[in-house]
C-alpha cells in the first residue's frame, strides 16, 4: 500500500512552516521601519548639504539633532505601531551563534588594531568607522532559511548590501571619493535593505482571511 | 479449490497525531515552537486563519494539553498569548519524528515499486561488420 505513496507528497520535517519558523525567529529584525528613518535622514543631508553649500560642521550638527529626533520620537512610536499592526512574540528561539557577526566582528577588530598599529590609516578611520555596520548586515547573509524565494533574495540583498559597505569606505584609501559619496552610498544601502526587511515581514504576516481549515 | 490469499505483512506504519497533523494547528503549533509566546494578533498573521478558525484551533489545542492560553489585559484591551507547553514540544517533536518514518517508508516502497516494474533489458547482438 505504501508503494502507491509518493514520498515527495508527505511533508519534508525541514520544509514545513520553514517560512513561519524564519519570520518568528526574525520578527524583530524585520522590522525595518524602525531603523529605516535614520538611513533616510542621513541619506537627505549627505544629499542636501552640498546642494546649499552647507558647512560639513553644520550638517554633522543637523545629523545628530535629527538622529536624536528620530530616536526620541519615532522609535517608541514606530515598535507600537508595530506591535497594534503585526502582535508580539516573546523570547523567540534564539539562534546559533551567527557566523556572519564573528567575521563581521573580526574585520572591525582588525581594522582597529590596524589603524593603531599604522598611524597613516588615522585620517581614513573616521570613514572606515562606517564598517560597524557590518555587525548588523553580515549575519542575515549565514541565517539558514527555508528554500523560499523571497528569503533568498533577502539573503543576496543583504550579501550584496554587506559587499557595498565593505568596499565603499575602503575605497576611501585609493579613489579619494567625497564623504559624502561613501556615506550615502552606506545609507542608501541600509535604508534598501530595511525596506525588503519590512516588505517581507508585511508579506508573510498581512492577515489575508484564508480558511485553511475548520476541522 | 482457489489457493487462499497470501498477504505478506509490510512495514509498520508508524502512528500520526490527528491533533497534530491538522494543517492549522500544524502551523500554530510551528509558530509557537519558535519562541516562547505568541500573542492572537501575530498568530492570525502568520498563519493566516479568521479570527474565529483560529480561535477554534487554539481552544482545541488548548483542550488536547498543548498549549497554554494566557489573557491578560493591557490598556483595556484584552491580550490574549499562547505558549507551547512541555506536553505540545514533546507532541510535535514525535510528530515529525512519525513523519520522517513515514516518508523513508514511502520513499523505500517506491523504488521498491519502481525496480520491481523496470523492464528486463535483453542485449542485442551487434550486427556483423562486413569486412573486405
Amino acid at each position: 500500500m505504501l508503494s502507491i505513496l509518493h514520498a515527495e507528497a508527505l511533508p519534508d520535517p525541514r520544509a514545513p512552516g520553514g517560512e513561519l519558523r524564519y519570520i518568528t525567529q526574525h520578527f524583530l529584525f524585520l522590522q525595518g521601519l524602525r531603523l529605516a528613518p535614520f538611513w533616510a535622514a542621513s541619506l537627505l543631508v549627505v544629499i542636501v548639504a552640498p546642494l546649499f553649500q552647507i558647512s560639513r560642521w553644520h550638517a554633522g550638527e543637523t545629523l545628530i539633532i535629527a538622529m536624536i529626533a528620530i530616536a526620541a520620537i519615532w522609535l517608541p512610536w514606530s515598535h507600537a505601531w508595530y506591535r497594534r499592526n503585526y502582535g508580539t512574540i516573546v523570547n523567540p528561539t534564539p539562534q546559533p551563534a551567527p557566523l556572519g557577526l564573528k567575521i563581521a566582528i573580526l574585520i572591525y577588530a582588525a581594522f582597529f588594531i590596524g589603524s593603531g598599529l599604522f598611524q597613516s590609516f588615522s585620517p581614513y578611520r573616521g570613514t572606515l568607522n562606517l564598517w560597524a555596520v557590518l555587525t548588523f548586515t553580515l549575519p542575515p547573509c549565514f541565517y539558514p532559511g527555508p528554500p523560499s524565494i523571497f528569503i533568498r533574495l533577502r539573503r543576496a540583498l543583504y550579501t550584496a548590501g554587506s559587499a557595498t559597505i565593505f568596499f565603499v569606505p575602503w575605497s576611501v584609501l585609493f579613489l579619494h571619493p567625497s564623504r559624502y559619496v561613501v556615506i550615502s552610498a552606506v545609507s542608501g544601502t541600509l535604508l534598501l535593505l530595511n525596506l525588503y526587511d519590512h516588505w517581507l515581514l508585511h508579506h508573510f504576516l498581512h492577515p489575508v482571511a484564508l480558511e485553511t481549515s475548520h476541522d | 479449490m482457489t489457493e487462499p490469499l497470501h498477504v505478506t505483512p509490510g512495514p509498520a506504519i508508524p502512528e500520526i497525531d490527528r491533533v497534530v497533523h491538522e494543517p492549522a494547528r500544524l502551523a500554530i503549533l510551528t509558530v509557537l515552537a519558535a519562541c516562547e509566546r505568541a500573542d492572537f494578533l501575530f498568530l492570525e498573521g502568520a498563519t493566516r486563519l479568521t479570527r474565529g478558525n483560529l480561535s477554534v484551533q487554539l481552544t482545541r489545542l488548548e483542550e488536547a494539553g498543548l498549549i497554554d492560553i494566557e489573557k491578560t489585559t493591557h490598556r483595556n484591551r484584552t491580550l490574549t498569548t499562547a505558549a507551547l507547553t512541555r506536553d505540545g514540544r514533546r507532541a510535535l517533536a514525535s510528530y515529525w519524528q512519525s513523519m520522517e518514518a513515514l516518508r523513508a517508508l514511502a520513499k523505500n516502497e517506491t523504488v521498491k515499486a519502481t525496480k520491481a516494474a523496470r523492464p528486463v533489458r535483453i542485449p542485442q547482438r551487434r550486427p556483423a561488420v562486413a569486412t573486405t
